[in-house]
């Protein structure tokens, strides 16, 4: 058998050379290219929580845009009426968003017939569609609210919309948090946040509360959409319920898939992969959504493991994937669950 | 209008959007059931059905029934397209690949519908335009005529599984694949049979649904969350308690809507349903334990 071990690691290098291009970005590119690269970012942050509660809370969620929205709207009112400070807006949104995902979390986690926690989190979607639909004087509806406001950055004076300075501010957190995620995953604590996502039965067999644990996950997952929501809403200087589209979550599906679930690398990767083609795209074609479906049907059919499932290939070229050995803490009879339970 | 006689009204209406909602969840609860395939696209068919009639209908001056017919048939069509290209290929991989597909696939079709019929709705007269009296309120035929359609379609559903060789296969190949494999009988056959019958119970609600609600290219994805979540209540493989779970979707809406908005009614039946996920994971017929 023939290892190329640099191979495992390559999805992780090339992302932590996304992560350096993106941080030089604002030097070398035009306006319009930092704004699409600044909403990118933004919409990185739902396909990392998408990321989260799939890998360690076992919840393949399809509300993760709801909370996007949901701290969008936070980060609106919050920038109206409590404070001007961005980082405040960015954390406060993110801590609402938890609360909400916190309370959501209880019975989400709870779900435990076949693919319950999906429908569940696709249900709570259509819910919070229909009501903000249905409250139009806080949410503005499809027209939405535009932020007018004068607000500050570590107390000198900022402003709403893409610069330098609200681009880092989307950038920096985003690229912490992936940087943790490396120094993390091999430590007790990342072992075993690692072992939930992969094999309940047996976490909850070693002692851990798993239950506990998977609830206070799906909550981190919220504040980090939640936190992307807010970014989004400052760096735009609008929010309309259009956000709740369903589609949004979708959307996360697809970046994190397409990247390769399993690593937050991945859901980079794809978001940096997907999200500039269709942008350019949809300046070429009117329908951009059934691009999309393609490349969803595209990746089901023919990368299933997407980018990083590639590399995972490549890292094991004489071994097919069911005889690799494995450090995963999943039981081969089993595949990766929708939801807890199955 | 007085209380009582909306109330009436108003619980007839949920008892026909139920048996309308029954016919489209049946096709999804099949796939769900039969195929271990969350197809999201599933709603997109009920959608194609409502706006090939409608514009059948209003653009082309079709008679109503003919409309209806070549509607599902051009739908019942597309979805065996659909199988062969993409659904035959994700059936038994892991649950997240057929997800990822069917959600391409509704993304793929729905845009399809926005390029073809535009994204206004397109309404369709009541083709009977006659009303009945029930209980001193009178009541639209059309909508009656829709409920025995819709139960007939059930009814006819039920004795194809219950009393075809068909029917028989397509209940034993999910419980054992390999088994019905070596009888000779073919998973991929079965599969075809399945999505046959969603697309067309689907698309028959989308017709017969156009004189009652416009039609419009995002319906199909309006239904989806509410599919699902009546599918996993009523039992994934129990077909009787997904019907039951959709009348009685249909007639708590119909209640609530005679003291709130529709939207809020719609919120209140979504939110009576959700904890019966916590409690009865396998559905309200099928135990408490996963």
């Amino acid at each position: 058998m023939r290892r190329h071990a640099w191979a495992g690691q390559l999805g992780t290098g090339i992302g932590i050379l996304m992560l350096g291009a993106l941080a030089l970005l604002p030097a070398l590119a035009s306006r319009y290219s930092l704004f699409v690269a600044a909403q990118m970012l933004a919409f990185l942050y739902i396909a990392l929580a998408l990321e989260i509660s799939h890998s360690f809370g076992r919840v393949l969620s399809f509300c993760t845009g709801t909370f996007f929205a949901l701290g969008a709207y936070c980060a609106f009112y919050l920038c109206q009426h409590v404070t001007s400070e961005l980082t405040l807006v960015l954390l406060g949104s993110a801590a609402v968003c938890a609360v909400a995902g916190l309370v959501t979390a209880i019975p989400v986690v709870r779900m435990k017939g076949a693919h319950s926690a999906v429908v569940g989190t696709l249900a709570i979607g259509a819910i919070s569609l229909l009501i903000a639909g249905s409250l139009t004087t806080y949410t503005g509806g499809e027209d939405g609210l535009t932020l007018r406001h004068t607000v500050s950055l570590f107390g000198a004076p900022a402003a709403i919309g893409v610069s330098v300075a609200t681009y880092y501010l989307v950038l920096v957190p985003a690229a912490l948090y992936l940087l943790t995620y490396l120094l993390l995953r091999t430590t007790p604590f990342g072992t075993v946040m690692r072992a939930i996502g992969e094999n309940e039965i047996r976490s909850a067999q070693l002692g851990f509360n798993v239950e506990l644990r998977r609830i206070f996950i799906f909550a981190a997952s919220t504040a980090v959409s939640g936190f992307g929501g807010a970014a989004y809403c400052i760096l735009v200087g609008h929010v309309s319920t259009a956000l709740f589209d369903p589609l949004l979550s979708l959307n996360a599906v697809l970046w994190a898939t397409v990247g390769g679930l399993g690593s937050p690398f991945g859901a980079l990767i794809g978001i940096i992969v997907i999200y500039p083609t269709v942008e350019f795209a949809s300046g070429v074609i009117r329908y951009v959504d059934a691009l999309v479906g393609a490349l969803l049907i595209g990746t089901a059919l023919l990368c299933p493991h997407g980018v990083m499932g590639l590399f995972g290939r490549l890292a094991d070229t004489d071994q097919s994937a069911a005889d690799a050995p494995s450090e995963s803490f999943e039981s081969r009879d089993k595949t990766v669950a929708l939801s807890p339970g199955e | 209008m007085d209380t009582v006689p909306l109330l009436i009204f108003q619980c007839l209406n949920g008892v026909v959007w139920g048996l309308i909602f029954a016919m489209i969840v049946l096709g999804l609860s099949l796939t769900f059931g039969l195929m271990n395939l969350m197809n999201v696209a599933h709603g997109s068919f009920y959608m194609l059905g409502a706006m090939l009639t409608a514009t059948f209908v209003s653009v082309h001056g079709l008679n109503f029934v003919l409309s209806v017919v070549l509607s599902v048939a051009i739908v019942t069509v597309v979805g065996i397209i659909i199988n062969r290209l993409v659904l035959d290929r994700v059936v038994g991989a892991e649950p997240l690949i057929g997800l990822l597909a069917t959600a391409g696939l509704l993304l793929v079709i729905d845009s399809c519908a926005l390029a073809l019929f535009g994204s206004a709705s397109i309404s369709v007269d009541d083709p009977l335009s006659a009303s009945i009296e029930i209980f001193g309120t009178f009541y639209p035929v059309y909508r009656l005529v829709v409920a025995g359609c819709a139960i007939a379609a059930i009814t006819g559903v039920f004795c194809f599984l219950r009393f075809t060789k068909q029917g028989l296969w397509m209940r034993a190949v999910p419980e054992s694949r390999d088994l019905s494999l070596m009888a000779g009988v073919s998973p991929k056959r079965v599969n075809r049979t399945t999505i046959i019958l969603g697309s067309f119970l689907a698309a028959l609600a989308g017709a017969l649904v156009t004189p009652i609600a416009s039609a419009q290219f995002q319906m199909g994805l309006a239904i989806l969350g509410t599919g699902f979540i009546v599918v996993v209540v009523g039992g994934a493989k129990n077909l009787l308690g997904t019907v039951t779970v959709a009348i009685a979707l249909g007639v708590v809406r119909g209640i609530a809507a005679t003291f709130v908005a529709p939207t809020e009614a719609e919120v209140i039946s979504l939110v009576v349903l959700l904890p019966l996920l916590v409690i009865w994971p396998n559905g309200i017929f099928g135990g408490r334990h996963a």
